[in-house]
């Protein structure tokens, strides 16, 4: 290569790395104003809760769980790798019907169907159907403790399993909860559940992994305790 | 053998720090896992003292996650030039023959080790040209349409008991839509079907 091109790629690194600081500056003075002018309001921060705020939450979720009925909502899914700033997002339907009738579908990028009636799976993947039971398999026995649990508030409460904090935003109670069973330890460092302050529905559930990454599901669009057929949690 | 025209190995694969998001199937012995599948390139910086050669070579960096649908990491591998990480892996799959095995597969996937000793030639049959090189203990076959253009697929062996076969379809933008990955001896099938790059 040229040497004149050298000089000029070195003059343009400067220049990038100079520009790119500037930006950096202007960026950072005005987030410092944002979060001075709307410190609360605009990013919610989690407060803690005292021991009988917390007792009176969890009455209130187990009550709240066993007036539901049935959830049908739509989520959004986001697998976020933190080392590669990478996002991974899917979204779909999802259905829950009381006691343990679970239809979670998977609509873009892909489809993917997974139908949870009592002990039983089913996975309908490319057409093709994959049934076994809950006990054969340790992931999706994981899956189906801690989705189900954290729809039923039976995770909350689940003293044995795992260690809970308990805090509050504007808009959700936040429990964080740690497994204390070393199988479950080794795929998932903490599960976070988001409650809704109304009606203490699942707003948002989050499980971090021990490397760091995470997936977070939003449920939104909720209806509860609207009328869903049986035949939903069929196999097609 | 006849004259061939210009092929590309591994050109089919490797551009810069992008990432490509498959739907993938892993079926190893009773075991069949499905999720989606990651590959990103994300390179890092070399020592300007390598020649620009060495330096492409050296600077690859391929980023390669398995989770499940609902998001839950199977693997989480990174692979270099020289080393092959494993970064996090469920357990019951962490094992030194199963890793050993994958790193061959991606590595046969993204060209990324050099390659020594090539050859060009057409198969009189089906006048397809392939490509013959040796990459490690590997010797590698890459089959290419007739005009060149086109991967079919990439075989490679060091011994009779470790053949992988590596197929290529359904090319939509001058990508296969569609890759299968077969260990056939150890029964490992690996299915890619792309959704996103």
């Amino acid at each position: 290569m040229p040497e004149q091109y050298g000089y000029l790629r070195t003059v343009f690194r400067y220049w990038l790395c100079s520009h790119r600081l500037l930006t950096f500056i202007i960026s950072f003075a005005i987030a410092a104003t944002f979060l001075t002018a709307f410190p609360v309001s605009v990013f919610p921060q989690n407060k803690p809760m005292n021991a009988a705020s917390i007792e009176e939450l969890k009455i209130n979720i187990r009550d709240a769980a066993q007036k539901i009925q049935t959830i049908s909502c739509d989520f959004i899914q986001e697998k976020e790798m933190s080392m590669i700033k990478e996002k991974i997002i899917s979204t779909g339907k999802f259905f829950f019907k009381k006691e343990k009738l679970l239809r979670w579908e998977y609509m873009q990028p892909f489809t993917w169907l997974i139908i949870i009636r009592n002990d039983q799976i089913s996975i309908i993947d490319d057409n093709k159907v994959n049934q076994f039971s809950v006990q054969s398999n340790k992931i999706f026995q994981e899956i189906n403790r801690v989705i189900l649990g954290s729809i039923r508030g039976t995770l909350v409460m689940d003293e044995k399993n795992f260690q809970a904090t308990f805090s509050y935003n504007t808009s959700s109670w936040v429990v964080k909860l740690k497994p204390l069973a070393p199988k479950l330890k080794e795929s998932l460092s903490e599960i976070v559940i988001y409650v809704d302050r109304k009606d203490y529905s699942v707003n948002r559930l989050e499980m971090i992994e021990p490397g760091g990454d995470c997936t977070k599901i939003n449920f939104i669009d909720k209806k509860l305790n609207q009328p869903i057929a049986d035949e939903k949690f069929m196999v097609p | 053998m006849s004259q061939v025209h210009q092929v590309s190995p591994g050109a089919h694969y490797v551009p810069p720090v992008t990432s490509h998001l498959f739907k993938a199937t892993l079926d190893i012995k009773k075991h069949h896992l499905t999720g989606l599948m990651l590959i990103k390139r994300m390179d890092s910086v070399a020592p300007t003292t390598l020649s620009q050669q060495e330096k492409e070579i050296k600077d690859e960096v391929y980023r390669i996650v398995f989770a499940n649908e609902i998001g839950m990491t199977f693997f989480d591998l990174e692979m270099k030039y020289d080393s092959f990480s494993v970064i996090s892996c469920f357990e019951s799959l962490n094992k030194k023959a199963l890793i050993k095995i994958l790193e061959t597969d991606f590595r046969l996937l993204t060209g990324i080790n050099p390659v020594q000793h090539e050859k060009f030639y057409r198969q009189t049959a089906t006048n397809n040209q392939v490509f013959y090189a040796k990459t490690g203990r590997y010797k590698i076959w890459e089959t290419f349409s007739p005009s060149g253009d086109t991967l079919y697929t990439t075989t490679g062996k060091s011994t009779i008991a470790d053949p992988v076969i590596i197929s290529y379809q359904n090319y939509q933008a001058g990508f296969p839509s569609r890759i299968s990955l077969e260990n056939p001896v150890i029964g490992l099938k690996m299915s890619l079907r792309l959704l996103k790059r």
